[in-house]
């Protein structure tokens, strides 16, 4: 072993110019193009299929189950009535609830993993290979999980909302005594195509920033597999200031 | 294609060198370490402390990491320890760099792959075995063939290859050394570089060329207690 600094193992060297999340946002932003080769496609997949299929059955069971409460909640157990109990369910469970409960099960799950992942591949000179067979790490690794967290999150709130809202309904038909068909109604009237843009663009962005948060701390911030539960702490302290901005700001200034 | 002046790192220093077109060079290492830092000087991922490095007639010191990356896409790297990511089955490590760099279609490399794993001595039915396997799941002589592997299905002008035969047996050994005179005899305007931990692969390999890294002078390894 020898006391020289190892060059390849060195955060900053691996990734000259990156200093923070911003500039790994910027890398993303210019390198689009780079999802055109096949690695990197596969890479997105693979991240999209971790995101998506090992947890949507996860999303569905709770956002039934988010449904079912909250208007048996309201509807029957306060006796507010259908229309009161669905303007809940809509304000509360679709719009708020559905994006906070994918975005920890996302954090705690690929995000977490994806952490332990990079960090791994950094403490075991990967990226140094990668760069030795002219491929830019930030291309390989970062693009596929930044897009890949984006379009988890959002499937993962559809699947949770469409799960909430058939799921909850029926649930609270089957249990609760409810009108399953005047309850869809209601909520289709109260439902918007501006809301649901507005809730689908908000989840792509909240995705692509944990994305952008699981990168800079597997990647770019210090890491070392003893201090591993501080960097998942920090992982879900800067999620969840996230979580906090994004859905405050989307509430405050969207409709 | 490479040429060196008076290369000075942090554990090693190396008067001149340089490979040519055809040549099969050794550069002898006295330590693993030595050996990385050097394909670390020689492939643009440090700054040396003294000199210079040539590659493919760019100097490196003038050019930014974009041109790099460039320069390195021309050429296939290939070593046993950290050669390979560790997350992708071996059969993705092997394609990783010609399908990220786009050398040839699916059919063009499922082709290549099956001539070059006969170079290598490998049946269909082993390879199709290992290959399957994750790199901490292979023996090293199968992580040593799939990085070799991954290295000349970019069709590189230039291979190197860092401490790549270290701790193989000679069977082994001599299948990789088989299947690199094969892939330089393919074509004349091909050159591969290997660098060697100590000399004992030295006689095995027949090198055109031999470069030996001098350690420095205020170099001090790690002495165990």
């Amino acid at each position: 072993m020898s006391t020289a600094q190892d060059p390849g193992r060195l955060g900053g060297a691996e990734f000259p110019g990156s200093a923070g999340s911003l500039a790994l946002f910027w890398h993303v932003a210019r390198r689009g193009r780079e999802l055109a080769r096949p690695p990197v496609q596969a890479a997105l997949w693979h991240q999209v299929r971790r995101g998506t299929l090992d947890f949507a059955a996860l999303a569905a069971v709770l956002g039934a189950l988010a449904g079912f409460l909250t208007i048996v909640t309201v509807d029957i157990g306060f006796g507010l009535g259908v229309t009161a109990g669905v303007r809940v369910f809509h304000s509360l469970v679709l719009r708020q609830l559905a994006g906070f409960a994918c975005t920890l099960l996302l954090v705690a799950g690929p995000g977490t993993a994806a952490l332990v992942e990079l960090g791994l591949m950094r403490q075991q000179g990967e990226l140094r290979t990668l760069r030795l067979i002219g491929i830019d790490p930030r291309d390989l690794l970062v693009l596929p999980r930044v897009l890949g967290f984006a379009l988890a999150l959002f499937v993962l709130v559809f699947v949770f909302q469409v799960s909430a809202a058939v799921g909850g309904f029926a649930l609270a038909a089957a249990f609760g005594g409810a009108s399953f068909t005047q309850e869809i109604l209601t909520l289709a009237d109260l439902l918007q195509p501006a809301t649901l843009v507005v809730s689908g663009a908000r989840n792509l962005l909240l995705g692509a920033i944990l994305g952008l948060i699981v990168c800079h701390l597997g990647l770019v911030a210090p890491f070392a597999p003893a201090r591993l539960p501080e960097a998942v702490n920090r992982l879900l302290a800067r999620s969840l200031a996230a979580l906090v901005v994004v859905q405050g700001g989307a509430a405050l200034f969207l409709p | 294609m490479i040429a060196i002046h008076a290369l000075e790192g942090n554990q090693f220093r190396l008067p001149d060198a340089a490979v040519a077109a055809g040549d099969l060079a050794a550069v002898v290492a006295p330590s693993a370490a030595c050996a990385r830092e050097f394909v670390d000087l020689l492939l643009g991922l440090a700054t040396p402390r003294g000199g210079s490095v040539r590659l493919f007639g760019q100097a490196l010191a003038s050019t930014g990491e974009p041109a790099r990356l460039a320069l390195r896409s021309r050429l296939g790297f290939a070593a046993q320890a950290e050669g390979l990511v560790g997350h992708l089955a071996l059969w993705e490590n092997v394609l990783l760099g010609a399908g990220y760099h786009r050398r040839q279609d699916a059919a063009g490399l499922d082709a290549r792959v099956r001539t070059l794993l006969g170079w290598c001595g490998w049946t269909e039915a082993e390879a199709r075995r290992v290959l399957r396997l994750l790199p901490d799941q292979a023996a090293p002589f199968e992580r040593a063939v799939a990085a070799w592997l991954r290295a000349l299905l970019v069709e590189p002008a230039l291979v190197v290859a860092e401490n790549l035969l270290g701790g193989l047996a000679a069977e082994a050994r001599r299948r990789l050394i088989g299947a690199s005179a094969h892939f330089l005899a393919e074509d004349p305007r091909r050159a591969a570089v290997f660098v060697l931990v100590g000399e004992a692969q030295l006689e095995e390999l027949q090198p055109t060329a031999v470069f030996y890294l001098s350690l420095q002078d205020d170099f001090q390894a790690e002495v165990s207690p």
